[in-house]
């Protein structure tokens, strides 16, 4: 039951997927949000363990439809998963690269936060949200409300008690 | 609808388009929000409980904490070695640490400055300190005993307890608990007063977190001999459910808080200099383990011995095994050319602090003001800290107390949410 609905899945015969798959580094199609094509390598693709399993499971061989990910922040995504295919880049420069990857507008941020949600890509997952966190550290709450958009939803006097539960934690 | 409701659609609308244009966290996923909240310094994380409804709900679920304890990077949990010096001024320091964090570790410190002008540090079991009430001049017969979390200063004062003892013939223990069936933490202070003979038969005085009282148990000892604790016996240590007490002649005796007919006993290591007494007690590796340094006089130096309690187990199991055996004299300082000379004088009686909790090879040592970082292995020794105190209150009635700096603090039972004792 399994192979009949991969064959109805790619319309191709089971064959052909074992042929492509055999080929290495094939290129895949990706398409954005906005309708736009990116054709990348596979080994870099399947950085994003969505990717992955889409492969894994054979149904990759038409374009994969990202309907979560604008071409903007593909692109800024690819960017990343080409630079982390290459294992034997230096860990220093490695790091220079991340740090410049990841001085982006907090919309940007924003954005690579839910693509690398949404593809499941790690490293990229975990930059990103120490880069916020980065932000948040240092910062009072009200500091915080302010500089994310966030609504403070506590009555006066539940922050007060919420406040003074912790008080150890805003002793300088 | 009302027209109140009416209104607030309205303006939930708007600021929701509003939070569009400029983007708020408030639009990530919980999971999202969590992954960004796993990356914050523990006391920033705790501040950011303060932020909304949301963002205090989603820190305060078991999820979170379980997250935030496994995404550090290394499940060795930081300690600190705390020092009090019992003189008239007792004042607690810390003394050593392995912690990077450093505004955790000043506040720390100014906390246990502060607590010990009033308190004496007695003992503690992981985060957890435990500390006595000081005479104000006056000598009151009732004891007051405290349980703080200096991280979150969460404290709890016990019920006030009458010794038929001078405070001073009373030691104190402090062991946690975590039933994992009721998802409950408990913790008991254990107070044993000294004596001199070998008792079978000897009261005790408990307090449990889960009565929130304090018991007068009696403690039967199974060995035939008794157990005797003098006055100078090292700090309890919380071991797998029991709490430890080792005598001057390195015998163990463990006593189970919840059950005292029930206890443990082990006899000294083979190799052990009687008439002298213990130099440290403590857990290393998840083992208990013990120290002694010994004169040696026809090799004029000290040997200084650790055994370790192996295969231990609660079906009676355990032995002592020699792991160390160093002469003083062969220590080598690279660092410092003083120490070298030293150690190598004829009988350097350094005084045993401290095992790392982590590495065996690692004892943290005092000599002449300063903590010395001790390998035993590569059989060197170096300066870790000075001895933050007066040279003349410097004496071996020194307390030294392993605090674990938590990875996420342990809240107290019962505890009001935050107090100062």
């Amino acid at each position: 039951a399994i192979q009949s609905s991969r064959f109805s899945c790619v319309g191709f015969p089971l064959a052909y997927i074992f042929l492509a798959c055999k080929k290495k580094s094939m290129a895949l199609k990706l398409k954005s949000s906005d309708n736009k094509i990116f054709e990348v390598e596979e080994l870099v693709a399947v950085q994003s363990e969505t990717i992955k399993s889409l492969v894994e499971d054979g149904c990759a061989n038409n374009v994969i439809p990202l309907p979560n990910v604008d071409s903007k922040t593909l692109e800024l995504v690819l960017d990343w998963c080409k630079n982390h295919v290459d294992v034997k880049l230096d860990e220093e420069k490695l790091k220079e690269y991340e740090d410049k990857f990841i001085e982006v507008d907090l919309a940007v941020l924003y954005d690579l936060l839910m693509a690398a949600n949404y593809l499941n890509i790690k490293d990229l997952l975990n930059r990103a949200s120490q880069k916020v966190a980065d932000m948040l550290k240092g910062k009072k709450p009200e500091q915080i409300r302010e500089t994310f958009n966030i609504v403070n939803d506590f009555s006066p006097e539940e922050e007060e008690e919420i406040r003074k539960e912790n008080l150890w934690a805003f002793e300088e | 609808m009302c027209l109140m409701d009416l209104l607030q659609c309205s303006q939930k609308l708007r600021s929701k388009c509003k939070r569009r244009r400029s983007m708020s966290l408030d639009n990530l996923p919980d999971g999202l929000l969590l992954e960004i909240l796993l990356h914050l310094p523990l006391q920033s994380v705790f501040q950011c409980k303060c932020v909304s409804n949301r963002w205090c709900s989603l820190i305060s679920t078991p999820y979170f904490t379980h997250r935030y304890v496994s995404h550090l990077h290394t499940n060795l949990q930081p300690f600190t070695l705390l020092f009090e010096c019992k003189d008239d001024q007792s004042i607690t320091r810390v003394l050593a640490t392995n912690s990077e964090e450093e505004p955790k570790l000043k506040s720390l410190a100014a906390y246990v400055h502060r607590q010990s002008e009033h308190l004496w540090l007695e003992a503690s079991c992981n985060d957890f300190l435990l500390w006595r009430a000081k005479d104000d001049g006056v000598p009151s017969p009732m004891s007051v005993y405290y349980v703080t979390n200096p991280i979150t200063r969460q404290c709890i004062a016990l019920p006030p307890i009458t010794l038929p003892y001078h405070r001073s013939w009373i030691q104190a223990g402090l062991i946690c608990s975590y039933d994992y069936n009721k998802k409950q933490l408990s913790f008991s202070v254990v107070l044993i007063p000294y004596f001199r003979d070998k008792l079978r038969e000897f009261k005790v005085y408990i307090f449990s977190s889960n009565t929130r009282e304090w018991s007068e148990p009696m403690v039967l000892c199974l060995d035939p001999e008794g157990f005797e604790l003098t006055h100078f016996a090292l700090c309890a240590v919380p071991y797998k459910s029991l709490l430890f007490w080792c005598s001057n002649s390195g015998r163990l005796l463990g006593i189970d808080p919840y059950n005292t007919r029930c206890c443990r006993s082990f006899e000294q290591p083979i190799g052990w200099e009687f008439d002298k007494e213990a130099d440290c007690f403590g857990v290393c590796r998840g083992c208990l383990r013990i120290c002694q340094i010994s004169m040696f006089y026809t090799r004029f130096s000290s040997i200084l011995r650790i055994w370790e309690l192996k295969d231990y187990d609660n079906e009676g199991g355990g032995k002592w095994y020699l792991e160390h055996e160093v002469s003083v004299n062969q220590l080598v300082s690279k660092k410092s050319p003083w120490l070298t000379e030293h150690v190598q004088q004829k009988y350097p009686l350094p005084l045993v602090l401290a095992f790392h909790p982590n590495d065996g090879d690692i004892l943290y040592l005092a000599i002449e003001l300063k903590v010395l970082l001790c390998n035993l292995r590569s059989k060197t020794v170096e300066v870790f800290c000075d001895i933050p105190h007066e040279p003349d209150t410097w004496n071996d009635k020194c307390n030294i107390i392993n605090f674990v700096l938590p990875s996420w603090p342990t809240p107290i039972p019962f505890a009001p949410s935050q107090n100062g004792a």
